[in-house]
């Protein structure tokens, strides 16, 4: 068949298929995710391959429907069980809440209740405001009741003052760590993320971060700055 | 036992095609817009007006269009919204030169001096934007653009946030954008009559959507046009396939959403921290490459040609 005609049939095929269909234009998770069945809304659960691993750890909409990502693309999504975790918006409280970035305490308590240690001791991870990881520990300490953990401070050699976000989660009876139980804010301060050239702009967020006069890529041309996200440089139209 | 996704439906047709925004020529065309809905799980129209309270906590919120009335001031002001609009969601940055240039061309429309892009007019002059910059394209460009596109879960890549011009795999779409800039240089009008359809469809797709959602800002653009910063707000909708949804802050709480899901790092490459556009977080297009100065200054003369 030639060209011209395959392109004309395709126009058909193209009319045929979208014409009558008002598709709203929203960004569906599964396209770029794997996606699974009903479960518990905002749960965790775990899916895992007849060898036992890898174990992909995603979570349920709010429909209910389980979202994951695999960690390999020599692995399809399939799988052949799921364990779910249990839903957990506790709020818990951090002790110290506030730390002084420059001498940080080694440890910390985190109260509250369902932080079970049953199988394992509950782990915390650390995120940043914007949702960005930061380090996990695992608990050296828990109450029997559930109601406080003693964890080791995470690596904060790299964080710069602001809130940030601590959930503790505990494993399930095979060691999967999706059963949440909520989350605490501390405060941290004594480092400020860098504005080197005063202008208002921390460095990450600023393409010319030497220079107080500019800030933005269009000011003057391209982006500088360049080093922290290289992947983000200036598009300019 | 078989996930319920990726959404993979039955495949209607495999054949060369398009695409625009982005490199993208050439596809797998599925009848996913069924799908969408059903694996959503929820009602469509349900799942329609809470897409129109989205559209007016972003696009309706975040940008105030100038009118006939305008001051100076006030239409400064609305392309400095659509510039920052396009700005916090995508890294795409409108330069000084750029503003200035739809400050004018916006205040001639309005006041009456220039008329309006009729809708055919804007899907026309996206597709001479598209098969220009698809000749001109470098095998370097090429092969950035098409691993601009984030893979799925089975390796393939998609243009289209909803996929619903399907997914292929980047050996596949790496011949099909060969074949398009071939096609481009010829001046093949049988790939035009194919980009015009589809972009056809995705400005109408738009219009309908805004009009609907938003009509004391788009609901004259059906019988009246578009105006200068309008056209680029749909073209920039087009090219990164933003449907122009939620507040910043709301996107912001769906990013940090995925990253605490995912444990990424703030250094993990392939992510800008912003929604859309190239390396998106929701949603990477090589939009860049058809949403450069080039681009806009077509668009901008297209405004111009529409003499009262």
């Amino acid at each position: 068949m030639r060209l011209r005609t395959k392109l004309l049939l395709l126009l058909v095929l193209c009319y045929v298929s979208f014409n009558g269909h008002c598709i709203v234009n929203s960004i569906d998770p599964c396209i770029n995710h794997c996606c699974i069945g009903a479960g518990q809304p905002f749960g965790l659960f775990t899916v895992i391959y007849a060898d036992g691993s890898p174990n992909f750890v995603g979570r349920y909409d709010a429909n209910g429907r389980g979202i994951y990502d695999k960690s390999s693309l020599t692995h399809s999504c399939d799988f052949t069980r799921i364990v779910q975790g249990t839903v957990g918006n506790n709020s818990l409280s951090a002790s110290p809440s506030s730390i002084d970035l420059l001498s940080p305490p080694s440890s910390g308590t985190i109260t509250g209740q369902g932080m079970w240690a049953t199988n394992g001791m509950p782990r915390v991870d650390y995120f940043q405001s914007n949702g960005y990881f930061i380090g996990s520990v695992s608990a050296t300490s828990a109450a029997s009741d559930g109601t406080w953990i003693v964890a080791p401070q995470p690596d904060l050699s790299s964080v710069y003052s602001g809130f940030y976000q601590l959930k503790v989660t505990y494993p399930t009876e095979e060691g999967f760590y999706i059963n949440e139980v909520g989350s605490a804010s501390i405060d941290c301060w004594n480092r400020d993320n860098p504005d080197s050239d005063g202008d208002g702009w921390n460095d990450v967020d600023d393409c010319y971060p030497y220079d107080a006069s500019r800030w933005y890529c269009n000011q003057g041309g391209g982006c500088e700055y360049q080093t922290y996200r290289e992947e983000m440089p200036c598009y300019e139209y | 036992m078989k996930p319920e996704k990726p959404l993979r439906i039955s495949r209607l047709i495999y054949s060369g095609l398009i695409f625009l925004s982005l490199a993208v020529v050439g596809t797998a065309i599925w009848r996913t817009s069924a799908r969408q809905t059903k694996s959503a799980g929820i009602p469509q129209e349900v799942g329609k007006e809470r897409f129109y309270q989205q559209l007016r906590k972003g696009v309706g919120s975040e940008i105030r269009f100038a009118g006939a009335r305008s001051s100076r001031a006030e239409i400064k002001n609305s392309v400095d919204s659509v510039a920052n609009f396009i700005y916090q969601r995508s890294s795409l940055n409108m330069g000084d030169e750029t503003r200035q240039q739809f400050e004018s061309a916006e205040q001639s429309v309005l006041s009456g001096r220039r008329a309006r892009l009729s809708l055919d007019q804007l899907s026309d002059t996206f597709v001479e934007i598209m098969v220009d910059r698809l000749a001109n394209l470098s095998d370097d460009e090429a092969e950035k653009a098409i691993n601009t596109f984030r893979a799925t879960p089975n390796g393939e890549v998609t243009s289209r946030a909803s996929a619903k011009w399907g997914f292929m795999t980047r050996g596949e779409l790496t011949k099909q954008v060969a074949a398009a800039r071939q096609w481009s240089q010829r001046g093949d009008q049988s790939l035009k009559v194919v980009l015009r359809q589809m972009m056809t469809e995705e400005v109408r797709e738009r219009v309908t959507y805004l009009s609907a959602a938003l009509p004391e800002q788009f609901g004259r653009i059906n019988a009246e046009g578009v105006t200068p910063l309008q056209a680029l707000l749909i073209g920039y909708s087009v090219v990164t396939d933003d449907p122009l949804s939620d507040s910043q802050e709301d996107l912001n709480a769906q990013m940090a959403q995925q990253r605490m899901l995912a444990y990424r790092t703030r250094e993990q490459a392939g992510y800008s921290g912003k929604a859309y556009g190239p390396n998106g977080d929701l949603f990477s297009t090589p939009a860049q490459l058809f949403f450069d100065k080039a681009a806009v200054h077509k668009l901008l003369e297209s405004a111009e040609g529409g003499q009262k």
